[in-house]
């Protein structure tokens, strides 16, 4: 017999997928703690992945992303010609691994935020007692844009304003997880929490079944509970619907996917009209009475008579419908004023002034220029950090100090003196990194994570969210029309 | 159902008969072009697009090779068979929810499939290949929507968008060949054999009536035969048992329009004779069959889809 090589049938031969590159930049890293040793939790995917080729991850990382094309998981870009070209939202095949000690005090801190913003808009748009109380200013409530003086008085099913919050989270240098921003208004992204997790699941049967993850697969069901929750009370099975914009939306593939994940008619506003103060839809069979709207149309658009007049998104008199009682809106109108950039600096206050409890997520530390002693503190150290004007939003009126020209600052100075209550400062965030595939590499990027809570008769979260990621080395902006991606969440069971 | 719904799926299942009908005809024009050219080409080609309606493109001399790029793949055509799986497809992504997750990713795959697909690699040895591909894709379709959809209300629109689009286009594909707008003369027996092919008729049409193959016989087939399913007659036969059934299941106040309109002229088929097909009459019979169809078209919309709200209030 001759020596049998057993080289060329090794799996060692082939190409690994390479730890090389995988230089941490100061941030906390997901996966390495101290000496580059994975963590307790990573250490199976850590073995995995050194198993795997590259070729292997890459093949399955392509089959993923062919099947999103193919189901149409998509958003749409429009260019100068108005052409439309469907883009996929690129998924990151290495799933992020939450633990389950770690998930429990998001959970735990979500749930009590969640409780605490609805009771400050109760509030402010009832008796005002936070107000009244000088622990939030009454001018930067009732200055703010997205404050809705309609919803005064008005009584909001279940105290409930906001029934659907995604809260973005990060996690400092040291691991702490904390809250960057709350969306309470029309917030997105829970369908690629699932998708992500259908098409990493059948990309990877083993490695899941390796790792006790908790299901995420009844948030369609959960989010349906919570809406009928809110219905009025006289109606036996409420009739819930979803409000779209349409299909030039660019979140229009998630509202379809809700609509048909709770078996509910995806309607826009064209489909309702309001008739003696209730909202009807236009069926084949005549019109028929609708009990609770999902809307994802934001405030300005809902309804033309009460809002923008300009809006054909809208119902006309939906406002006036909800004020009525006759059909509930999720979210209320004008939740908007509880996740302004200023006002987000006072939530931990909220907390301890309508729970008496300490805040179990911290908040990113925020300076609000219009208090004397963090105005001179932002002023000192312009150069260290990022400054925002409290009326703007995505990027704009915004001074990244470390990447800032000299005249920039001074303009900023300038500004902020001349009105110091229109300007927040947070420090430049350094926030966690998770092993992604890049090339043939596993390198570290950012990543965020955006759970979903539900809030209705009972608050509750699945135990999940949208983790996006950086894909530019280095990079700290994860919205996907700028270089972000998504990743599968995994939160252990132990 | 929502009225805007029940218009998308009505307009889903009218495009894709259309694609299906327009790849099949030029598959066949295409076969008879190389390999029975008996007809004279330009023939063949005013027939072909005055039954799929596209006037614009009939010139003198019709270049096989444009006529084929414009109305297979050319998305700026209207009536192109592209446009109408796009419009099929664009229909489906309005309605998402309602149909099944299997009848949608089949769709968006021959979609993307079409979208991509170059004339110019297809063209001339892959056309037949490629036109094959579609209509297995467009049966696939079918299969899974009979596999996997509730036979409900959202189900009769797209039968009935389905059956409208195929009486129609029987009745102008039957008037192209015995009724022409230009004189292109009597078709003989090669044109008949394509005309039966465009309805992939040809077999059942031989089982039925032997290989003795006549204008007569093939016009009485294609008009009232009961059991074929693309003569004229099966047609609205279907369409007129999808109608009935909708009425119980709706609410509206007005039915009956397009039900009598259906009764009648399905009855005008069933109780029809070879005379009404007769030189100088089966032109208007053709007529008549289509402005049936489109009266039908006015009905169901002004019905179930293009109410207006104010007449519903009050009930």
């Amino acid at each position: 017999m001759g020596r049998i090589s057993i080289s060329a049938v090794d799996p060692g031969e082939e190409a690994r997928v390479s730890f090389a590159g995988y230089q941490a930049d100061g941030a906390f890293d997901e996966m390495f703690g101290g000496q580059g040793r994975p963590r307790d939790h990573y250490a199976g995917l850590y073995k995995r992945l050194q198993e795997m080729p590259a070729e292997t991850l890459h093949a399955r990382e392509q089959a993923v992303e062919r099947a999103f094309l193919t189901q149409g998981i998509t958003f749409t870009v429009y260019d100068d010609k108005a052409a439309a070209t469907e883009r996929i939202f690129p998924t990151d095949c290495v799933p992020r691994i939450i633990p389950a000690d770690e998930w429990d005090q998001i959970d735990r801190g979500l749930k009590q935020r969640i409780r605490a913003l609805n009771l400050f808009l109760k509030d402010v748009y009832g008796d005002g007692a936070i107000l009244n109380d000088g622990i939030v200013p009454r001018d930067l409530v009732y200055g703010c844009k997205h404050f809705r003086r309609e919803m005064i008085g008005v009584k909001v099913p279940l105290d409930a304003y906001v029934n659907i919050c995604g809260s973005d989270l990060i996690r400092d240098r040291d691991g702490r997880y904390r809250v960057l921003e709350d969306n309470l208004r029309v917030p997105s992204g829970v369908s690629y929490m699932l998708v992500n997790r259908e098409a990493i699941r059948r990309a990877f049967p083993r490695l899941y079944k390796g790792y006790a993850v908790r299901r995420i697969d009844h948030y369609g069901a959960a989010l349906l509970e919570t809406l009928k929750s809110l219905a009025p009370s006289t109606t036996g099975d409420p009739r819930v619907v979803l409000l779209t914009p349409g299909v030039f939306n660019s979140a229009y593939f998630e509202h379809a996917f809700l609509a048909q994940q709770m078996g509910i008619p995806l309607v826009e506003g064209r489909d309702l009209v309001t008739h003696n103060n209730a909202v009807f839809m236009r069926t084949t069979g005549g019109l028929m009475k609708v009990d609770v709207i999902y809307r994802r149309v934001d405030d300005d658009f809902v309804d033309p008579i009460a809002f923008r007049p300009d809006s054909i998104l809208g119902v006309a008199g939906l406002l006036n419908a909800y004020r009525a009682g006759n059909v509930a809106v999720a979210n209320a109108f004008g939740t908007g004023v509880a996740d302004d950039k200023a006002i987000y600096a006072y939530v931990p206050r909220m907390i301890e002034y309508y729970l008496s409890e300490d805040p179990i997520l911290e908040n990113v530390e925020t300076f609000l220029c219009r208090e004397e002693k963090a105005l001179s503190h932002v002023l000192d150290n312009l150069d260290k950090l990022v400054v925002k004007a409290v009326g703007e939003s995505g990027g704009y009126g915004m001074l990244v100090g470390p990447h800032a020209s000299k005249a920039e600052r001074e303009g900023f100075r300038e500004r902020i003196t001349a009105d110091p209550t229109n300007y927040i400062a947070q420090p430049t965030l350094n926030f966690s990194t998770a092993p992604c595939l890049i090339e043939d590499a596993i390198e570290p990027r950012h990543v965020d994570l955006r759970p979903f809570i539900l809030s209705g008769r009972d608050v509750n979260l699945v135990p999940g969210g949208l983790s996006r990621v950086a894909l530019r080395r280095g990079s700290l902006v994860v919205n996907s029309s700028q270089g972000g991606g998504s990743k599968d969440t995994w939160v252990l069971a132990e | 159902m929502l009225a805007r719904v029940a218009d998308a799926l009505y307009w889903m299942g009218r495009y894709l008969e259309r694609a299906e009908n327009t790849v099949r005809v030029l598959a066949v024009q295409h076969n008879a072009l190389i390999d029975n050219p008996v007809e004279d080409a330009n023939t063949g080609w005013r027939r072909v697009l005055q039954a799929l309606a596209i006037p614009h493109l009939v010139q003198d001399e019709i270049d096989s090779r444009a006529a084929f790029a414009s109305v297979l793949l050319d998305r700026a055509e209207p009536a192109s068979f592209v446009s109408a799986l796009s419009n099929a497809r664009e229909n489906a992504r309005q309605i998402r929810e309602q149909v099944s997750s299997e009848m949608w990713e089949c769709l968006n795959k021959q979609y993307l499939a079409a979208r991509q697909a170059s004339f110019d690699d297809i063209w001339e040895d892959r056309l037949q290949d490629f036109c094959q591909q579609a209509i297995d894709g467009l049966h696939h379709f079918a299969g899974v929507t009979t596999a996997t959809m509730s036979r409900g209300e959202g189900w009769r629109f797209i039968r009935i968008g389905y059956t409208l689009e195929r009486a129609q286009f029987l009745s102008r594909l039957l008037e192209a060949y015995f009724a022409p707008a230009a004189d292109t003369g009597a078709p003989g027996r090669g044109g008949l054999v394509t005309l039966l092919k465009m309805c992939s008729a040809f077999e059942a049409f031989c089982k039925a009536k032997g290989a003795n193959i006549i204008a007569g016989d093939v016009a009485a087939f294609l008009v009232f035969d009961r059991d074929f399913p693309r003569s004229l007659s099966f047609a609205l036969h279907r369409l007129r048992n999808e109608l009935t059934r909708l009425v119980p299941e709706s609410r509206a106040p007005s039915v009956g329009q397009a039900q009598r309109l259906v009764g009648r002229a399905a009855a005008a088929l069933e109780y029809g004779s070879l005379e009404d097909l007769g030189p100088g009459r089966f032109g208007d019979f053709l007529r008549t069959a289509n402005a049936n169809c489109e009266a039908i078209h006015r009905a169901i919309n002004e019905t179930y889809i293009a109410y207006p709200v104010t007449a519903r209030i009050a009930s």
